[in-house]
């Protein structure tokens, strides 16, 4: 029999590896083979990749989907097909955006489902944001039924925080509950970690001082510093222990919480640590002032620090981009007014390649470890994805290890149309993406017959 | 076209358990592939594995063949050789070797190799290698003569701290040579595989237990004990500490105050490794009042229960990484002709049934998964030997040793059903699953009971140490 297509020549980061040379044969959208080099076999199609590094392809587990100034869910195709069309130029394969609604997900489900589906190039899933006591109570059939086995909370909603993001107010015994409900189905809870109640004492105070934000991105960091987040890290991580709830620390940015995280960890909590890779790469002193302003904030260099010492050693698992596409506009109108987040799906790998494997001497098995086995593993879809290994979908990032590029505006793909890397030189450039076998990105550019082919992917533990 | 496919097996691969076919050209494996996908005319012969498992090919680090002991007579008994060992290893599924180099005389470190070449080469049907073992008084040049055979492949140095027995000379290195040793092995990245006992505390027993006499051998585990392995162990790690970047496999460790010093040394990020041995795992000193007790024992000795369950801890924690046999094969006349502490044979006969009583032991009894029994049975020795991922591994481009056990094959080990000798310390034990072909290098050695190897199917295997292993990674 003959296979669909067959990959030469490269280096492959196979699961234990830093790369071995290898041919990867692709059947009917899996791995069907792992083969020597120049093994002789029968392919519908050959891709010539010598000289380069096969990744598995980056599994992004963190980020939101929606145009404009609502970034609850997407409402129109393109959505997903900019972002995707993104995401696969970055090598990123599979995604799972947060859903996000005051209504219990069945009602809206079957319908984001489908339009992700019209548009998206990649595959996907989703997290839910659980907000509601019908919510809640569904948290049992999402887990069973929808294959969304991970559930956000934002613990900062509470005195109204909630309705920047048309969001009701939950407090603590919800959290309980759902760390409660989460444990039952054996599903994960992903917290948004913030102690709102003393960031708007500091808020107040800061803003008091300096009304029209010219402190920027040191008075963003101000507003809400990392023991607001460090607090709520380890109140999660309490809760957890006490439920038998797996947790997923998402987005953590600084040395306070990242010290938390390991607490709990010490102390028996099942926990999953995050951080994003804008928290490796810049701090307040970023030159680029109030497009910087993300939450949680950018931190000091030292926070920089810590978190790659905890990239290095093993305590931080997985790197996600907390991607949000609202465009440059968003971030009018001073520091204060400025909307929080930043695009970073097509930056993810090469961030880490540059800063990570060239900068710091990352091995690739644990560059692939960071950004598609262990989030394959924390969310659910280690039984289809996440490696390079027979059987398993053939989602493939194929770099060019060693191409230095200049990151220019032009280059973004994302509908947001600009980054915090524009600009910026990255060493080691994606040239092809595959999903399940498919080819998505040739040579750098998109395969326009690809918008439409990624699929909804069920999730279980 | 491929030599060999080995259909539908479950396959235990580095990255775990898969269903698929393995596929052989020439020595090595070329592919890993989803069942069916390649067609039966693409290989010159297949192998149905299916409802079996598909493993690497078993890895004993420590064995002794054609080795010399002396009879309580005086006279020299020489154990069996490559010959009859290696063919009893592969019936049983392990396919490689460790076994020692004297280093001693006078000779250069390359003169002990060649020497023991002889012994070897056309004569092992498993593939080999040899530890270099120090001897009692080296001669100022071996520093150097050292740093020369790491660098040409011999990169494992066997240290004693004991001379064992009272009439016993030459093995005991002192502190002053073992701390020289430990700065080469660190500079130029070799291993030290140590014997580790505290000489006075030893002979101290022995002759209080002579004086007393109470010289018969079920006293072993009150002359080599648990404070003897205690000491011994943390003065030779604490000297590793010292000198930066010394990496050592603890071998044969016997008691619970070995494992404590290893996961103490671990926990600080240092490079040390343990190995406990088969019988260790399963029999205490109470065994040596059995009918042939002399069967069970091992230098140093059996010790107690506690004991044998901090060594099964030690398999789980990191601290505990392989499980070899020390095989000294002789017959049971040899065996147990001396029945004092101080002539009893030591080493023991269990190269054959390794794999198949740690599948009981591990995966049957212990529920532990096919990976940490391959790690524990194969992967770790690879890693830690600097053979991986060559040996230790069904992944493309590793030699295609590879091994089918048959979960259904169940039974008792009886002596006579092995090849080994005529007695097996495993008489009776319940087996749950057995090697039914072994592969080595490509070449169907055994298959359903059918020997195919030769003595000059084995090769000499140089090693070269991995920096995770030096840099102490986790396995």
């Amino acid at each position: 029999m003959s296979f669909d297509l067959v990959i030469r020549g490269g280096t492959v980061v196979l699961p234990e590896t830093d790369g071995v040379a290898a041919d990867i044969a692709i059947s009917k959208g899996r791995i069907a083979a792992i083969l020597a080099p120049e093994t002789s076999v029968d392919a519908r199609e050959t891709l010539d990749v010598a000289g380069k590094t096969v990744l598995p392809g980056v599994i992004d587990v963190h980020l939101h989907l929606g145009h404009g100034k609502d970034i609850a869910q997407p409402r129109v195709p393109e959505d997903a097909a900019t972002e995707t069309a993104a995401a696969a130029t970055g090598g990123v394969t599979t995604f799972i955006p947060y859903l996000m609604a005051t209504e219990p997900f069945e009602s809206l489900f079957d319908e984001v489902k489908a339009l992700t589906e019209a548009g998206a190039r990649i595959d996907f899933g989703y997290h839910f944001i659980i907000s509601t006591e019908a919510q809640l109570a569904g948290v049992p059939r999402y887990a069973r039924d929808f294959g969304v086995p991970s559930f956000k909370i934002f613990m900062n909603n509470r005195g109204g925080e909630g309705v920047r993001l048309g969001l009701p107010d939950i407090d603590d015994g919800f959290l309980l509950r759902l760390c409660e409900a989460a444990a039952a189905t054996g599903g994960t809870v992903c917290p948004h970690p913030e102690n709102i109640e003393a960031a708007w004492v500091l808020r107040k105070r800061v803003m008091d001082t300096d009304p029209h934000g010219r402190g920027g991105l040191r008075a963003w960091n101000a507003t809400r510093p990392p023991f607001i987040e460090a607090d709520a890290v380890q109140r999660a991580g309490l809760f957890a222990r006490e439920t038998g709830a797996r947790l997923y620390i998402v987005h953590t940015s600084s040395r306070a919480a990242l010290e938390a995280g390991l607490r709990a960890r010490d102390a028996g909590t099942d926990i999953i640590i995050e951080t994003c890779p804008h928290y490796l790469t810049h701090d307040i002193d970023w030159e680029g002032g109030d497009i910087g302003k993300i939450n949680p904030p950018l931190r000091e260099g030292d926070d920089c620090n810590a978190l790659w010492d905890g990239v290095l050693a093993g305590d931080i698992d997985t790197v996600a981009t907390d991607h949000v596409h609202r465009d440059i506009s968003s971030k009018a109108g001073g520091i204060w007014k400025a909307s929080p987040g930043c695009a970073g799906l097509e930056t993810l790998l090469p961030v880490m390649l540059t800063d990570g494997h060239h900068g710091r001497g990352i091995p690739l098995g644990h560059i692939a470890a960071l950004l598609s086995g262990a989030p394959a593993e924390a969310m659910g879809l280690h039984h289809c994805k996440g490696r390079i290994a027979v059987g398993l979908d053939a989602d493939l990032a194929v770099v060019d290890l060693n191409r230095d590029y200049l990151y220019r505006r032009e280059d973004v793909r994302s509908s947001a149309g600009y980054s915090i890397y524009e600009g910026r030189r990255f060493k080691g450039q994606v040239t092809h993406t595959i999903v399940r076998g498919r080819t998505v990105v040739r040579d750098g550019v998109l395969v326009d017959d690809a918008i439409g082919s990624g699929r909804y992917i069920s999730r279980a533990y | 076209m491929f030599d060999l496919i080995i259909r539908g097996g479950e396959v235990v691969t580095p990255e775990g358990v898969v269903t698929c076919d393995v596929v052989v050209a020439g020595e090595t494996i070329a592919a890993l592939a989803a069942p069916a996908t390649l067609a039966a005319e693409s290989a010159r012969r297949e192998v149905d594995a299916t409802g079996h498992i598909v493993m690497p090919g078993g890895i004993d680090p420590h064995v002794h063949m054609h080795h010399a002991w002396t009879k309580p007579d005086g006279t020299p008994l020489i154990t069996a050789g490559p010959e009859q060992v290696g063919r009893a290893a592969l019936f049983g599924g392990t396919t490689t070797l460790i076994d020692f180099a004297y280093w001693r005389d006078g000779a250069s470190a390359r003169e002990a190799v060649e020497a023991r070449d002889k012994d070897f080469v056309g004569r092992s049907p498993c593939d080999w290698a040899y530890h270099i073992m120090l001897h009692s008084e080296p001669p100022p040049e071996f520093s150097g003569q050292l740093a020369e055979a790491i660098q040409a492949g011999y990169p494992t140095l066997k240290i004693f701290t004991t001379n064992i027995l009272p009439k016993r000379t030459g093995r005991m290195i002192d502190f002053g040579d073992i701390w020289e040793a430990f700065q080469v092995l660190a500079k130029e990245g070799g291993l030290g595989v140590i014997h580790a006992e505290d000489n006075d505390i030893v002979m101290h027993m022995y002759a209080k237990l002579i004086r007393e006499n109470r010289v018969s051998f079920h006293n072993l585990a009150e002359v080599h004990n648990q404070l003897s392995e205690d000491l011994s162990f943390r003065r030779i790690l604490r000297l590793a500490e010292s000198v930066p970047g010394t990496a050592l496999y603890m071998m044969h460790v016997s008691a619970g105050t070995g494992v404590a010093a290893i996961a103490e040394a671990r926990t600080k990020g240092l490079p040390i490794y343990g190995e406990t041995l088969h019988q260790y795992l399963l029999y205490s000193a109470e065994d040596y009042k059995r009918p042939n007790g002399q069967i069970y024992h091992t230098y140093p000795s059996l010790k107690s229960a506690e004991d044998q369950k901090a060594l099964w801890h030690g398999t789980v924690s990191d601290t505990i990484h392989c499980v070899a046999t020390d095989e000294l094969c002789c017959t049971l006349k040899d065996k147990t002709i001396g029945d004092r502490i101080d002539d009893t044979t030591g080493g023991n006969s269990g190269v054959e049934p390794r794999l198949g009583v740690m599948y009981t032991e591990m995966v049957e009894r212990r529920g532990y998964s096919l990976s940490r029994y391959v790690d524990l049975v194969s992967t770790n020795a690879a890693k830690i030997m600097g053979l991986y991922p060559r040996k230790g591994a069904i992944a493309v481009g590793s030699d295609a040793d590879i091994v089918v056990l048959d979960p259904k094959r169940r039974g008792k080990v009886c002596a006579a059903g092995l090849h080994e000798t005529d007695y097996t310390p495993w008489e009776g034990h319940d087996i749950f699953a057995w090697p039914v072909v072994t592969i080595s290098r490509g070449k169907v050695m055994v298959e359903n009971g059918q020997y195919f190897a030769s003595p000059n199917d084995g090769r000499y295997l140089k090693r070269k140490m991995s920096s995770d292993i030096l840099n102490g990674a986790p396995l």
